[in-house]
């Protein structure tokens, strides 16, 4: 079977490295480089059928990200920041989704049940699917 | 003239090629499977299903929660036209209810009876004089509990099958609150109508109580975690379950609650003293059905520590977690569910 070899020339043989050599650069680069992209995540914010995705890299800032989102009852205020994300105002009475806090893992969500919002962080090597709560 | 070596050398670099090749395929395909999902807010809570995408699944998720939302209004006491209105207003008359909701009933004095009365959907009278469900809650004054307890008994709702007629007595100055149950039951019928349109692999998810069937991709189960009580905004890293099929559910004291000069009302109250219960700050219940999990968190809840291990021990294809604010026991069977072991 590898009888061919023997008729192939020094050059044959240079572009059958290379051709190798791209192939496994190619397959292997996304392991290195694109996962880790990936792994940063996104912050995402569901509100009245508007959905707001923040990736997690842009709220490494020196100034926190604000976005105000829009509900049956009025404007919620969400602040990003450093990698994580919560709700810093809402007009809902109960005020739960206020002090639920940062949240900076995939899993976790904070939810506002009067103005209908939903935030949470989605990651790439996230294994969990949902919290009992 | 090519040397043998140099074969060598040819054969390994096309195996190693296709080792890797082969591996990022598998990868790949294991990652390609989108998954739907929707989530809508009712039952004062948010209702959410996730499902593998296809053509068809969206009119099939719609479906479901257009029977999850019916279910829930018919549960609903502080609904006109819900059954359970209808019985808390029918003036100790014996009226005609539909069996599904009979035989809901008739788990319920189930459940009940089997708690030891740790769980009663009689419980409304009470719910009422703390406020639960109101714009105001207050700590009840001890006489005014006193005089609520006789009120919460079961075993007074009377259940009769006569012929093709169900029907329900419950004394006038009784009334149901099927809060702790209606969460696992809606879950339940959403499960039945994805199955009934022809799905095998979801995960419903109502206001943290889950239920997942089948894989969420093929050899890999659903991960679904515990919340730590103490952090709300953060789960319990080392124990994640790993499940194929059945449900979680989780009753704390930080759901639903209200303070008073510095101490904390939970919602979740036990239906012998009328009062809170202290011992734990959440309990976790694997169970094979929503409904059995959502009764039994809040039963074993109302237990705690000590009743609350004993009773889940007690019970079959049950298992559970509890925590109090230093110590966390987990059953037998709840550590094979994790992934970490």
């Amino acid at each position: 079977m590898f009888k061919f070899f023997e008729y192939l020339t020094v050059y044959d043989k240079i572009l059958i490295g290379i051709i190798i050599l791209v192939s496994i650069i190619s397959i292997v680069f996304p392991f290195f480089f694109l996962d880790k992209d990936s792994k940063e995540g996104v912050i995402i914010i569901k509100s009245s059928n508007k959905l707001k995705k923040i990736p997690l890299i842009e709220t490494y800032r020196d100034e926190a990200i604000i976005y105000k989102a829009r509900g049956p009852i009025g404007l919620s205020v969400i602040e990003a920041f450093q990698g994580k994300v919560r709700m810093k105002s809402s007009p809902c009475p109960d005020q739960i989704c206020v002090h639920t806090g940062w949240i900076e893992k995939a899993g976790p969500k904070i939810i506002c049940v009067p103005n209908k919002i939903i935030i949470w962080i989605e990651k790439e090597e996230n294994d969990i699917d949902g919290v009992s709560w | 003239m090519v040397f043998p070596g140099k074969k060598k050398i040819y054969i390994f670099f096309f195996v190693f090629l296709l080792i890797i090749a082969g591996f990022y395929f598998f990868r790949r395909a294991e990652q390609e499977i989108n998954l739907y999902s929707q989530a809508e807010f009712f039952m004062d809570t948010v209702v959410s299903i996730k499902i593998g995408e296809d053509p068809a699944v969206e009119k099939a998720v719609n479906k479901a929660f257009e029977v999850m939302k019916k279910e829930a209004i018919r549960l609903n006491r502080y609904k006109e036209d819900s059954v359970i209105y209808k019985i808390n207003y029918s003036d100790g008359k014996t009226i005609n209810i539909e069996r599904d909701i009979f035989l809901l009933l008739k788990k319920a004095k189930k459940y009940q009876e089997l708690s030891g009365g740790a769980f009663d959907i009689s419980i409304a009278p009470l719910v009422d004089l703390w406020g639960f469900g109101k714009e105001k809650q207050r700590v009840p004054e001890d006489y005014e509990i006193k005089e609520i307890l006789p009120l919460i008994d079961s075993n007074k709702l009377l259940l009769q099958k006569e012929y093709e007629q169900y029907r329900v007595y419950l004394p006038s100055e009784m009334s149901l609150d099927l809060g702790a149950i209606a969460k696992g039951y809606i879950i339940d019928k959403g499960v039945e109508s994805l199955i009934k349109s022809g799905y095998d692999s979801f995960y419903i998810n109502a206001g943290g109580n889950i239920r997942v069937n089948g894989e969420k991709s093929p050899g890999r189960s659903w991960h679904i975690g515990i919340r730590d009580p103490a952090t709300p905004a953060s789960i319990l890293t080392e124990y994640i379950t790993a499940l194929k099929k059945g449900s979680l559910a989780t009753s704390g004291d930080y759901e639903r609650f209200f303070e008073s000069e510095g101490k904390r009302y939970s919602h979740l109250l036990n239906p012998r003293t009328g009062y809170q219960e202290r011992s734990l700050r959440s309990a976790t219940i694997y169970a094979p059905t929503a409904l059995q999990a959502d009764i039994l968190s809040t039963a074993v809840f109302i237990k705690g520590w000590e009743e609350g291990k004993i009773f889940i021990n007690s019970l079959e294809n049950v298992e559970g977690v509890l925590i109090t604010d230093d110590e966390i026991w987990l059953s037998e069977g709840f550590k094979k569910l994790l992934i970490l072991q």
